[in-house]
């Protein structure tokens, strides 16, 4: 049986540890982030690269986001008491290899879309808003096309991509811009962002009810959102992997919630477009990438002697609170993520179940 | 927990106690326990238990010289009491199960070292099992009873101020009550930061019971102290002081085996190494009577105030199988009424109309349906 895609993403985010490049970029964004070191002979030296590694973190695009700095390092205004230093040659040539990887593996996964459509493949890929950056034509993934094989075939056996690529819903995209295609997709997806956790928005909401009740679609209306949601599922399905993948190379460890930082699991609720939880912590230790907003965790714990949970969640908010009173604690509120890395998979299940139209379509 | 009111704790303790001196009452304990007991067990129950109360009579009133020989006669008498009322037989005993042996080498009434014996039938292994610790106590060497005084919540605090030590064998925890849940925090000293630390390695399931320990410093009293919060799914593994304030008690550590003995054996064990001193050694025992210089004195004669108190309190604990609880707040009625927040009441509102709202959705989409 193949391996889910979820699984296959583990596996190759454990080949990339092991990559040469990956311990090199590692060790690159180790010493970026660091604002001084201790040279040989004991005196504190600051880093040449002044505050990069910090500004390239408020974005948290990964590699594309160090790319982005160090092209408009010039254009950008920054605050007095901030200061930053373009890459030498090689830390760029480094990081690059890192965003390229990134980039084959979304190429891959959507190589088969793009000859249906290059609008709904350009759509689906996670960097597709963001402005375009240099990339020397030389940059190669780490990862080469056979190692990133397994975890791209696991991508196209997931049964959303399915439902989006057997659907022949794909020409009436390819019939509008990108832009077009963006504001269908960024309405919906605000939408949806506003539904992850114990409220859902009165149209989702709407939406979801029209689905638990009926067999097909009733409007080009509701077709398009149940298009755009499976699209926005898939996209986050990708930007979750490749977010993985960074952290692998970046040798930054997948966060644990279990029995030895949970403090209290404040809200667990399934609703009809995910399963939402908020999980009160016990400081978790430090390490230099701490400014880097972590996108995916897993929860594994017994919360009581009869009752096992192990579920990987997206991560939609994070707060940190420093208290001197009570110590330090984070609370993470986290939607689940299922074998296909799909946040939203009660939502994208109701869709699948009554299906993408065909002839629908053409009627309407 | 059963609480009872009381202006005099000791004397209605000491009358609960004392139904076990009737026949009546006996046999009624051992009809709803199951037990046939038989006529000499009933007279040697009440014996027991009458001669118990007589030793602790005359405790309370005789001078220092003999009292802790009184107590430990009286706990003696009670304890086995209760271990033939528990067992339904007279269950024998050969002799203490332990001896004292005066230490030359320290200056301290507390060097006193206690080696125990006959793990079968040694009074302290039968009153042990009885009280459901079936450890053989002699697998552990030659203890000191500094040991026993240490592990005692009650007089902790005065048992480091005499011994000068930066610890004893007892964390009291001061719990809070956050917006985030409980915490419980130990407050320490630069000075014992470490040992206090590292005793709790030694508390047994601590980390099963808690997280990681952190480390603050209050803002306002600047006192540091240590952090305590259960894990998600770890019970309680604190004990109650007498004044009703939790405590975490760490085993010891003899002979490579950890060992975490019960306040009630805790408390026996002291009071037969100090009768042993009152009753065979009275060239020791005389003199810190009545000229110590160390302070120790103040420390024995508090630990034999909550012996008294106390180990009647256990003995009836472990006989109704609940902890019996004396007080003397008045009766008030019981408040029910709930207060809810600002932040609940925002809450509760949005709930309500959310479910409006979702019921007319429902509704009116059925109606489309129809």
């Amino acid at each position: 049986m193949a391996a889910d895609f979820r699984n296959e993403v583990f596996l190759a985010c454990k080949i990339l540890q092991k990559k040469d490049t990956a311990k090199k970029i590692t060790s690159l964004i180790d010493d970026l982030s660091k604002s001084s070191k201790f040279t040989e002979n004991e005196t504190e030296q600051n880093n040449t690269h002044g505050d990069f590694a910090y500004l390239a973190k408020q974005s948290n695009n990964e590699f594309y986001s160090y790319l982005f700095i160090d092209d408009n390092i010039d254009k950008i205004e920054l605050p007095q008491f901030l200061r930053a230093e373009h890459l030498a040659s090689d830390e760029r040539n480094l990081i690059e290899s890192g965003h390229q990887t990134l980039v084959r593996f979304i190429e891959l996964c959507l190589a088969d879309i793009k000859q249906h459509s290059d609008v709904l493949a350009t759509a689906l890929n996670p960097y597709f808003l963001l402005k375009p950056i240099k990339i020397n034509a030389n940059a190669t993934s780490i990862l080469s096309d056979d190692e990133l094989l397994p975890v791209v075939s696991a991508f196209k056996n997931g049964r959303v991509y399915k439902t989006l690529i057997d659907s022949n819903l794909a020409w009436v995209l390819s019939k509008l811009d990108i832009n077009t295609v963006g504001t269908l997709i960024t309405t919906a997806e605000r939408e949806v962002n506003r539904s992850l956790g114990d409220d859902i928005t009165h149209d989702l909401k709407e939406f979801t009810l029209k689905l638990a009740m009926t067999t097909k679609f009733s409007s080009i209306s509701d077709v398009m959102l149940a298009y755009s949601i499976l699209l926005i599922a898939l996209r986050e399905s990708l930007k979750m992997s490749c977010h993985l993948f960074f952290n692998a190379i970046c040798g930054i460890d997948l966060l644990v919630l279990n029995n030895d930082n949970i403090i209290n699991i404040e809200e667990s609720i399934s609703t009809t477009v995910c399963k939402f939880y908020k999980v009160l912590v016990q400081e978790i230790s430090i390490n230099t990438f701490d400014d880097d907003m972590v996108r995916v965790l897993l929860i594994d714990c017994d919360p009581s002697n009869e009752e096992h949970i192990h579920e990987f969640g997206m991560i939609i908010a994070e707060t940190i609170s420093f208290s001197r009173e009570t110590g330090k604690t984070t609370k993470y509120s986290f939607v689940t993520i299922d074998k296909e890395m799909i946040h939203i998979y009660p939502l994208t299940e109701a869709i699948m179940r009554i299906g993408l139209p065909d002839e629908q379509i053409t009627k309407c | 927990m059963s609480t009872l009111f009381s202006e005099y704790p000791e004397n209605d303790l000491w009358r609960e106690l004392l139904q076990f001196a009737y026949e009546a009452n006996i046999k009624r304990f051992f009809k709803r326990h199951g037990i046939a007991g038989d006529d000499d067990t009933l007279n040697c129950i009440v014996g027991s238990f009458l001669q118990a109360n007589e030793y602790y009579k005359a405790a309370k009133d005789a001078d220092l010289q003999i009292a802790p020989l009184l107590l430990y006669y009286g706990s003696t008498n009670l304890l086995y009491g209760m271990t033939n009322l528990l067992n339904g037989k007279i269950v024998k005993i050969n002799n203490h199960g332990m001896k004292s042996i005066i230490s030359d080498k320290g200056s301290f009434i507390a060097d006193t070292e206690i080696r125990f014996l006959s793990p079968n039938d040694g009074g302290v292994h039968v009153i042990s099992r009885a009280l459901g610790f079936n450890t053989n106590l002699t697998n552990y060497g030659d203890w000191k009873l500094r040991e026993f005084l240490d592990s005692i919540a009650e007089i902790n605090s005065d048992y480091m101020e005499c011994y000068n030590t930066r610890t004893g064998r007892i964390a009291m925890l001061d719990v809070f009550n956050t917006p985030d849940g409980k915490i419980e925090k130990i407050y320490f000293k630069a000075e014992n930061r470490d040992e206090i630390h590292e005793m709790l390695n030694d508390v047994e399931d601590f980390n099963k019971s808690y997280l990681h320990v952190q480390i603050l410093k209050d803002p306002i009293t600047n006192k540091e102290c240590f952090i305590l919060r259960h894990k998600l799914n770890g019970k309680s593994i604190s004990e109650l002081s007498y004044s009703g304030q939790p405590y975490l008690k760490a085993a010891h550590i003899k002979n490579g085996q950890s060992i975490t003995i019960p306040t009630v054996l805790n408390m026996y064990i002291s009071l037969f190494a100090l009768s042993s001193l009152c009753r065979y050694y009275p060239e020791h025992w005389s003199p810190f009577v009545l000229k110590d210089t160390t302070g120790e004195k103040l420390l024995i004669e508090k630990f034999l105030f909550y012996a008294r108190r106390m180990i009647p309190n256990l003995v009836l604990n472990k006989i109704l199988g609940e902890n019996v609880n004396y007080i003397s707040n008045k009766y008030e009625e019981i408040n029910t009424v709930k207060h809810v927040g600002e932040h609940q009441v925002q809450e509760m509102v949005e709930r309500k109309i959310r479910d409006y709202f979702d019921r007319q959705d429902i509704l009116s989409h059925s109606e489309k349906q129809i």
